[in-house]
């Protein structure tokens, strides 16, 4: 987590608050010891941003802050983060500087200054401004021979006062906008509760799947086991029984008794036949069901997919592959899969879903991407990080469970640019192959 | 008091930019330098931007229109003094600053004015 220290919040809404930004991004860079390039390339970018959101943002506001990305290191950096007002209002005109509303993020990003900016900013993030959502741009740049600590709180603190010594109108401008961001800052709490809820739901849902597998599997392992505990028995019971009973000169009595045995013998073997059908009954809930369809149904079922835009990028669905498999349960393992991949892959970013048969085996290949240059398989097995879902190892072991349920297996590697997760199915099932068997 | 300052030499017109000039004091100087070249007391403008920290698009494209007005009165303009930060940015935010010439400082400005009315 990156600690920020706020300096500056300046409202742009008229014309003649453009200078006033990027004179105060101009003192500030000087005091804080920029080199002139530096000072010139951050006040022109404060000014050519400010501009474009005077002339097609409706105005926003610039918060300007000191960032130290890395808590460990000494190493700070400014941060201008700039934020519409309102959706796009660019009048489509003849005027050099009017430009129409840009309608996908490719016009949107090649929009003045941003093609600059983000050959100026390596770290240019650029949010929003399309569809009626405020543009919001963020820049960040490296600042040399300052490190973070008292003395530099205290230089701030001065900082603070003469940029705002010039009018009372700044200070009431940035307690309006520090009210904003309260505000916004509520609402971004809020927004993080919400989806805490909503983990928590999924992470329900999952106990409740898990707690109905184990209940199936406890059922029928139960069922099988003390029918073929009690098969021999009855039935040797319920035959000799028949044998006495067929001799001749046996009293009523021992008839009756006998009879009773017979009777309380077949019972047992009716019971026997009720745990057979509880087995088909499961048995039943494995059949051939198509492997492209499951997985379009779990996509559909993985939230987080939507929530981090994160693009599938399907291969080999459009084939129809059959699997013998318990479709709720495989789709449990499918969404987590998913959700595990799409957890580690920046926002927009892409996850690549493979599907196809290699001889004897059907398999299935979720590849997401994160940001770092591809992670050793065991870090992959805990990938995810701070946004994922608790307890994401935990879910790959039911990954696994579930996967030699199907007498398949889960392999967990690194690709790329980040984690490969290949389930692989027997095409056909061979008895007493399956894992835990 | 204006962040700028008009100078006559002859027939040319010296303008000094200071550092803090907004959007206002752009179009102020431009309508300044329109009218004392209209009414015959300029050939040339020599636009002295070493003060300058910071040109963004909105005063290169004032610069560029003014530039284009004095043209058609037969006048040129001359930027002196464009600092290498101010250069380089520039470049970094593709603001082309056309029909505009240049020179290192106001001599060389002047210099480039006389040969510029000598020519045909």
């Amino acid at each position: 987590m990156a600690d920020q220290l706020h300096i500056l919040t300046l409202i742009i809404e008229q014309q003649r608050d453009i200078p006033r930004v990027r004179d105060k991004i101009k003192l500030l860079t000087r005091a804080l010891g920029c080199p002139r390039l530096q000072v010139t390339r951050l006040a022109t970018a404060a000014s050519e941003i400010s501009r474009l959101l005077e002339t097609g943002f409706s105005g926003g506001k610039v918060r300007i802050a000191l960032v130290r990305p890395d808590p460990e290191q000494e190493r700070l950096e400014l941060e201008m983060a700039f934020s519409g007002r309102s959706s796009c209002t660019v009048p489509a005109g003849p005027d050099r500087r009017a430009r129409a509303c840009p309608l996908d993020r490719k016009t949107l990003l090649a929009m003045p200054p941003l093609p600059a900016l983000a050959g100026i900013f390596p770290s240019l993030q650029v949010e929003g401004g399309l569809l009626g959502a405020p543009l919001s741009i963020r820049t960040r740049s490296p600042l040399q021979d300052l490190s973070w600590g008292a003395e530099l709180l205290d230089r701030i603190g001065a900082l603070r006062r003469e940029l705002f010594a010039d009018t009372e109108e700044s200070y009431l401008e940035n307690l309006r906008a520090k009210h904003e961001e309260v505000i916004r800052l509520l609402r971004d709490a809020q927004e993080r509760n919400q989806l805490l809820d909503r983990m928590n739901s999924e992470l329900l849902q999952l106990t409740n799947d898990l707690e109905e597998l184990a209940q199936e599997r406890t059922i029928i392992e139960m069922s099988l086991r003390i029918a073929d505990r009690i098969r021999n028995p009855a039935t040797v019971i319920g035959g000799l029984a028949r044998q006495v009973l067929r001799r001749a000169g046996l009293d009523e009595s021992t008839v009756s008794k006998l009879r009773q045995i017979v009777s309380q013998a077949d019972r047992i073997d009716g019971i026997l036949h009720q745990f057979h059908r509880m087995a088909a009954e499961r048995h039943n809930l494995f059949t051939q069901i198509s492997l492209p369809t499951l997985v379009r149904e779990a996509i559909q079922g993985c939230p987080i997919i939507r929530q981090r835009r994160v693009h599938p990028i399907l291969a080999g669905l459009e084939q129809d592959i059959r699997i013998h498999a318990n479709r709720k349960i495989l789709r449990v393992a499918i969404v987590h899969v998913l959700r595990q991949a799409a957890t580690a892959t920046p926002r927009d970013g892409r996850i690549f879903i493979t599907a196809g048969e290699e001889g004897q085996t059907v398999f299935l290949t979720v590849t997401g991407q994160d940001q770092a240059s591809g992670r050793e398989a065991r870090a992959c097995s805990g990938a995810g990080g701070p946004e994922g879902m608790p307890g994401q190892v935990t879910g790959l072991t039911l990954v696994r469970q579930i996967m030699a349920e199907h007498r398949g297996s889960l392999h967990v590697g690194k690709a790329e640019q980040g984690c490969r997760y290949r389930l692989e199915f027997p095409r056909t099932w061979h008895e007493g192959k399956a894992a835990g068997q | 008091m204006q962040p700028f300052s008009v100078f006559s030499l002859g027939r040319i017109l010296l303008v000094s930019i200071e550092e803090d000039i907004d959007d206002r004091d752009i179009r102020t100087l431009e309508d300044l330098i329109s009218t004392r070249v209209a009414h015959g007391r300029g050939r040339g403008v020599i636009i002295d931007v070493q003060h300058l920290e910071v040109m963004d698009s909105y005063l290169a494209d004032h610069l560029h229109g003014l530039a284009r007005r004095l043209r058609l009165q037969d006048s040129r303009v001359v930027i002196a003094g464009l600092s290498v930060p101010v250069v380089m940015t520039l470049l970094d935010f593709g603001i082309t600053l056309e029909e505009l010439e240049f020179a290192l400082d106001v001599e060389q400005a002047l210099v480039r004015l006389q040969t510029l009315h000598r020519s045909p």
